[in-house]
Parts: structure tokens; sequence; C-alpha cells
């Protein structure tokens, strides 16, 4: 346990620090206000330099406690396996959205948000199916929130 | 003030409202893993889309009945349903062992209950008294107390300090994003105009509260469900909960009451209270060494105390806009949202928001009493809900919820971005509280720093000219040695599992 939380504050100290300094680099190109020394980037460089300060805090955290490499056991690769699909899931649901519409957008989504979490496939298709009624029933019907229609236009009501 | 708790009372469209959203509470609070913060992260859309003091009631609403609802799967399965019931889950699991689990769910739900009606007294009695005094703030006062509120967050969140710190500067930054209050300069928006006014705030709490929660629920073993059997009729459990609250009363007053001015800290909820009554109470017990094996005293304080702190929370944000806890900023976000700004001039320019939110504490914290005892006898069916098929509902009511806000697909970008920063935070150990009030609080230091630095012509030393100021800002400073301090001198974690937030 000890090693996987050093390996982890080394990763996540290494990954701060570097985001602090790309945003430091960007904050610094800012204009200041005019006869003042405090402009648009001082609050960007603080939180930056602050991310930058926190980073390698932890960095040295991590190196000095760490000794052993872990392996990661199968049961964890394929839960990080399920995280990447469901990722992968809402990337789709993002980019299938507008083009294709709402209705089978969402249908297409839950059912394999379902089939990740373990669903049979005919059931995670039965359950998107209905959940997507609600959703419209809720969210257009009701709450009058204009739906993309996508590739079902024609037919939109 | 009379006359509007009447019109709340009698209000069809709040009482309806209060209704739904104390069943939709109960029911998320009740499922293992879903917080009470994720359940008002879900319900913001909705509240989009209604009247302001509609919107605040169902919030209300819902944090009082998911805080209590947390507690039954933390008898039934020893899994809190929401961290704030993880001070006392060790002692309702053995009860619940003991074939005890109704009448101690019930002891959970009357003190709660309790605890929610003495939160919102005594926030009804501080708060006017407050915000009399803070009437005369100006930018300076108002900025330290943002920079304050951010310190309170950074002292009470448990875990490591430097992580608070990364949590905190991490939601400054994700506040930084779109145009700069100062001269209008877009900054990390990538020429991309939809970022212009910032980041979208309900998509980023979908994202941080419930795609992480999604994500971590889809990485996680999958455990067999076990619950004990339920051996106590309902009538009979209601009586000896009955008597065990009557045996208990001065620790349910004490609790309720400490459990408000614990919610009032900036940055403390209702778990960081829970876990203080609760350690109290052990204290004070004439049996401390029952606790963690079944000792129904301690449930009582943990109990009333986290729901107390619901309506302490409040205290800041209605007074100095300043959100007690990540509820109370998404809460904050939603009335800011409607064109509303609260802080001290609240009270004087739309008394009605403040006399709904009283009027909806005290109708959601009776309502939670019929509606928890159905669901304490329900509990075992609710609790057999699969998580194969809750998850996925959870998932596109996100989505489109997120979606619903903004119109455009930018929305799910953010929510996919900040799940995956949530997700990743969360796993390495860093607490969620300080980002969230991070970017609530971000624009409002930044704000008023700017516009105090143009009064005062670029001069600092005007931020200790006014007493108050000055005042605010020496107890800011003294609270960032004491930060310095602990960073330095790491005090043993006493209060493990409390990282999450409630």
């Amino acid at each position: 346990m000890s090693t996987m939380s050093a390996r982890n504050d080394l990763m996540s100290g290494l990954m701060l620090a570097g985001l602090g300094a790309l945003v430091f680099a960007r904050a610094t190109t800012f204009p200041a206000l005019a006869g003042m020394a405090y402009g648009p980037g001082l609050f960007p460089s603080i939180a930056a330099i602050g991310l930058m300060i926190c980073g390698a805090l932890l960095t040295i955290t991590g190196v000095r406690k760490r000794s052993v490499r872990v392996t990661r056991k199968p049961s964890d690769r394929r839960a990080s396996g399920r995280i990447a699909l469901l990722l992968l899931t809402v990337l789709g649901y993002g980019l299938l959205l507008e083009p294709l519409g709402f209705h089978p957008a969402s249908i297409l989504a839950v059912t394999s948000a379902a089939c990740i979490f373990g669903l049979p496939l005919l059931r995670a298709l039965l359950l998107a199916v209905l959940l997507t009624v609600l959703v419209h029933a809720v969210f257009y019907s009701l709450m009058h929130v204009p739906l993309p229609w996508g590739v079902l236009t024609p037919i939109a009501w | 003030m009379m006359t509007d708790l009447v019109w709340v009372f009698t209000n069809p469209w709040i009482l309806l409202v209060v209704a739904a959203c104390t069943f939709y509470g109960t029911f998320i609070g009740a499922m293992p893993g879903l917080t009470a913060t994720m359940a008002v992260a879900l319900l913001v859309p909705f509240t989009y889309f209604m009247d302001p003091m509609v919107a605040i009631s169902a919030i209300v609403a819902t944090t009082t009945t998911a805080i209590f609802a947390g507690d039954i799967p933390g008898a039934l399965m020893r899994m809190p349903g929401t961290p704030a019931s993880a001070a006392y889950v060790d002692d309702a699991h053995q009860r619940a062992r003991q074939g005890k689990a109704r009448s101690t769910l019930i002891v959970s739900l009357l003190g709660a209950a309790f605890g929610g009606l003495a939160g919102v007294t005594i926030l009804a009695i501080m708060a006017p008294q407050l915000a009399r005094f803070a009437i005369r703030f100006s930018s300076f006062e108002t900025f330290w107390l943002a920079v304050l509120g951010l310190t309170c967050a950074l002292l009470t969140s448990n875990g490591s300090v430097v992580k608070c710190f990364a949590s905190l500067f991490i939601g400054l930054l994700i506040a930084s994003i779109g145009i700069d209050v100062a001269v209008g300069y877009p900054r990390f928006t990538f020429g991309n105009y939809e970022l212009f006014d910032g980041v979208s705030f309900i998509p980023a709490i979908i994202g941080l509260f419930a795609l992480s929660e999604l994500l971590r629920s889809v990485g996680a073993p999958k455990g067999e469900l076990t619950m004990p059997s339920i051996r106590e009729p309902m009538g009979a459990a209601l009586a000896s909960a009955a008597r065990t609250l009557w045996r208990f009363r001065l620790n349910m007053v004490r609790s309720s009451t400490l459990g408000t001015l614990i919610g009032a800290l900036p940055g403390a909820g209702a778990d960081i209270a829970a876990w203080v009554c609760y350690a109290i109470s052990r204290r004070c017990s004439s049996t401390p060494e029952a606790y963690g094996h079944g000792e129904i005293e301690g449930i009582v304080d943990g109990g009333s105390a986290n729901n107390a702190a619901i309506g302490g929370a409040w205290t800041p944000a209605l007074v100095f806009g300043i959100p007690g806890d990540s509820v109370t900023a998404i809460a904050i976000g939603v009335l800011l949202l409607n064109g509303m700004t609260p802080g001290p001039h609240i009270f004087t320019d739309s008394p009605l928001i403040v006399h709904t939110l009283y009027g909806a504490f005290a109708l959601s914290n009776l309502m939670m009493i019929p509606v928890g005892l159905i669901a304490i006898a329900l509990s075992s069916l609710v609790l057999r809900i699969p998580r194969r098929v809750l998850m996925p509902v959870v998932l596109l009511f996100s989505l489109v919820g997120a979606w619903a806000i903004t119109g455009s697909t930018m929305a799910i970008w953010i929510v996919l971005a900040l799940g995956i920063v949530g997700y990743l935070m969360e796993d390495n150990g860093f607490p969620l509280a300080p980002a969230i009030l991070g970017i609530v609080l971000g624009g409002i230091v930044e704000q008023n720093f700017m516009t105090s630095m143009m009064k005062a012509q670029g001069n600092l030393l005007a931020f200790f000219d006014r007493p108050w100021a000055a005042t605010l800002g020496g107890l800011t400073l003294l609270l960032w040695v004491l930060l310095l301090v602990r960073a330095i001198y790491p005090r043993p974690p006493s209060t493990p599992n409390a990282t999450r937030d409630h």
C-alpha cells in the first residue's frame, strides 16, 4: 500500500509541477493593467506557482518513499480497461450527440455503459430504450430543453 | 417572516418539489457510493428551469434527506451511503447484526430531523445579526473573507496539507479560465468562444462529482451483498427508538448546537461535524469502551450533528456569499445563475429567498420523518437495486443534464475533462472540497482584489487600512502560520475515510 501511494505521489507530483510550469509560462504573456503591477496574469501565476511548489514537494516525498516496484494485479488491469471503456462511451456520446441526434446517441451510450457495468446485451438495450424515452419525457416534453434530433429531424415533434 | 413561512408551507409547487426531492434524496443517499453532493449535482440542471425559491427548496430537501439516508446502507451493509455517516458506521452495523437495524435507523432518523430543525433555528437567529454587521463590508473585507474561506477549507480538510493545497490551486486555475475581470483578456480559452464565460459551473460539478463517481464504481471490484435479517416490527422499533432519544436528549441538544457551529465554518461540512461530535460524545460518555461496538449514544450524537451542520453551512453562504461546504458552493452557483448575489444585502433585497430557505429546511426535516420511515421499512428492497442498472441511469442523466445547461457539446467535454480530473484526484488522495471551493471563491477573490487595487491605486497596504479588513487579514495570516506549522509537523490522521466529500 505504501509503495503504491509513494509511486502515485511521484507521478502526481511530476504532473502537477509540469502543469504549473505550463500555466506559468502562458500567464506571463498576459498583458498587464495600465500603470499597475497586477493584471490578468496575477491569479493564474499564483495558482501556477502553488502547483509547482506542491508538485515539487510531492515528488520529493514520492522519491523518498519509493522502494519496490509494484506489479499491477490482473483484476486491476481489467478495472482500468472498464474505466477506459466508460470514458470512450462519454467521448462517443459527445461526438455523436449532434450529428446522430439525442435518441440514437443515448441508446448507444446507455447500452454500452450498461454492458460495461455487466448487464447482458439484450437487457442493456431494453434499459437504454426505456431510459431514453424517460429522459425525452422529462427534459424535452416537461422542461422544454431543445434536445438535438440529428438524423431524426424529419420526424421531430 | 411568518407570512413568508406560511407562503412556503402552502405553496403547492414548493410542497410538491420538496416531497419529490425528499424521496429522491433518500434514494440517492441510501445508495452506497452515491453522495449527497452528487445528488445535488444531478439535481441542479432541473433547478435551472425552476423559480429560484423552488430551486433552493429542492436543494435543501435533497441534502437534508440524503445525509440521513446515508445511514441506511451504513447500518445494513457497513457501507456509509455518504461520508457523513462514516463516523458511527461501526456502531450502527454492529447493532444491525444484533437484529436492531430498524430501531437504530429510527434513532438516527429522528435525531437527524431534530438536528436539522435545530440547525435552521440557529441559522435563522444568527444569520440576520451577522448580516447587519457585514453590510458595512467593502471589497477589502470581502477579499479577506473569501481568502479566509479558502484557508478554512484547507484547515478542515483531512489528508495531507500539500494535497489540500494542490487541490485548491487546481480549483483556482479552473476558476481563472475565461475573460478576466480587470481588462477583459481571454485566459486559457485557446480561442474557443464558449470558454470566454469561463468553465460552465454545472457541467463542472457534474464531472467532478458524478462522472468521477461512476469511474470509481466501474473500477471497483464487485462485492456480494450480505445484509443482516431484520427481526424488529416497525411499531416496537419506533417505541424503542423514542425511549433511546429521550434518554440521550441532552446529547442531541449538545451535538445539534455544536454541529451547526461546525457546519458554519467555511469548508467544514457534515462529515467533519459528525466526526467531532462523535469524538466528544465518546469522551463525555460513561461507557466510552462500548463505542465502535454497537453503542447507540454515539449514533444519536453523530446522526443529529451531521444534519445540523447542513443548516449551519448556509450561514457563511447567506451572510458573506462564501460557501460553508461543497453543497452550499453549488447552491451559491445556482443563486448567481438566477441573478441573485448572496451576501448581507440579500436579507434586505430579497428577504423572501431567505425565508423560503428557512421554510424549506423546516418542511424537509418534517417530511423526512414519514419518508425516512418508509425507506427504513423497505430498506432491504431499495438496497437490492443492482449497480449495473443504476449507474447507466446516472450516466445519462449527468450527460443530458449538463447538455441542457449550455445547449452545446462543450458541456459534455467539460464533464469528461473534470470527471477524469476528479477521478484521478480522489484516486491519489487529493480531497475534492478545496477544489470546488476554489472554483466558486476564485472569481470572488480575484474580483475583489482587483477592485480594491484599483481603489487603492496599487497600494497593497490598503488591505490593512480599514479596521475590519485589518482584523480579518490578521486572522487569515495567523491561520496560514498554523497551516505551515501543521505541514511541517504533521499529526497522525485521526479520522480515516473522512477525506471524501459528503
